[in-house]
């Protein structure tokens, strides 16, 4: 298996709690700025949104199946991003990670990255004994005919940011308001629907990031 | 004058999608600079200009689907 190295193999992870969207994409800008200028390590930063609804690149408002007064209603921001990728859903059941790495000195290769993404996503599932897997041409992890994580990044200077989301808690409502990844009748699940029972996403996190750590061959600094 | 291409974006991804244009023709850029932004399945990536220069052509429009070394504009 290739191994994707980024530049400077020393990664700190960080904790934003729960944070907007838009102040988690401020953050992870200014990292990027720094990154790039040397001033900072490659960075992880965790986080859970506050209910928002972002369309990417290649979305458009005709995958939101809601109006915005029911939005407003529900408290569901809407935001277009610079992401790949079509639209998607993000709310407190879902760990959400943001990798803002150097890939200058190391492999430039999109598709590459995003395969390493996946991969990180899935040796976080089989920590908890659920084979996740990817289908080709659908950029993503799939549990079953299931989707349980998406993915959507960009870079800058070959410096990464956005990145993927994973279905953590039970509460997938929201993703009825929308066509995610702009598919009809497709089928999202959490990695609580699969177990039958809560799931701690201090520790998912956790284990997440060691998965990262793993697959980008880097050392986890605090 | 010098040619923007498509750079190389890794082993497998042979096109991009021009998603827009951060100048337009007539813009003065500078070397390093970003000048376009491009999206290739769940990935959006901005491409640099090579040369410092006036942007005196853009030959791939927004939505265009170009190829990795297609020339996408030309720099004086």
């Amino acid at each position: 298996m290739k191994q994707l190295m980024v530049s400077d193999n020393c990664c700190r992870a960080v904790d934003l709690g729960t944070i907007r969207f838009s102040q988690a994409y401020k953050i992870q800008h200014e990292a990027l700025l720094s990154v790039r200028d040397g001033t900072l390590e490659n960075t992880l930063f965790f986080c859970r949104h506050y209910d928002v609804i972002t369309i990417g690149r290649s979305g458009s408002i005709s995958s939101v199946l809601k109006d915005a007064a029911y939005l407003r209603d529900k408290k569901i921001e809407l935001v277009f991003t610079d992401r790949g990728g079509d639209v998607t859903y993000h709310g407190a059941s879902q760990l959400v990670a943001y990798p803002v790495f150097d890939l200058r000195n190391g492999v430039r290769d999109i598709h590459l990255f995003l395969r390493r993404l996946e991969e990180a996503v899935i040796g976080m599932l089989a920590f908890y004994g659920v084979l996740g897997v990817r289908k080709p041409g659908m950029t993503g992890v799939w549990v079953d005919d299931a989707k349980i994580c998406s993915i959507g990044v960009a870079f800058k200077q070959w410096i990464s940011y956005h990145g993927v989301s994973v279905n953590i808690g039970p509460d997938l409502e929201a993703f009825s308001y929308i066509n995610p990844c702009g598919m009809k009748n497709i089928r999202m699940v959490s990695l609580s629907n699969i177990l039958g029972r809560d799931v701690d996403i201090t520790q998912a996190k956790s284990v997440l990031a060691s998965e990262f750590a793993k697959i980008f061959n880097l050392v986890l600094i605090k | 004058m010098a040619e923007l291409k498509l750079p190389e974006l890794g082993e497998g991804v042979e096109k991009a999608t021009v998603s827009y244009w951060l100048f337009d023709e007539g813009s003065e850029v500078k070397e390093g600079e970003d000048i376009v932004e491009m999206v290739t399945d769940k990935a959006t990536f901005n491409v640099p200009s090579t040369c410092s220069g006036v942007i005196k052509q853009i030959l791939t429009r927004e939505g265009q689907v170009v190829s990795v070394g297609q020339a996408m504009a030309n720099i004086e």
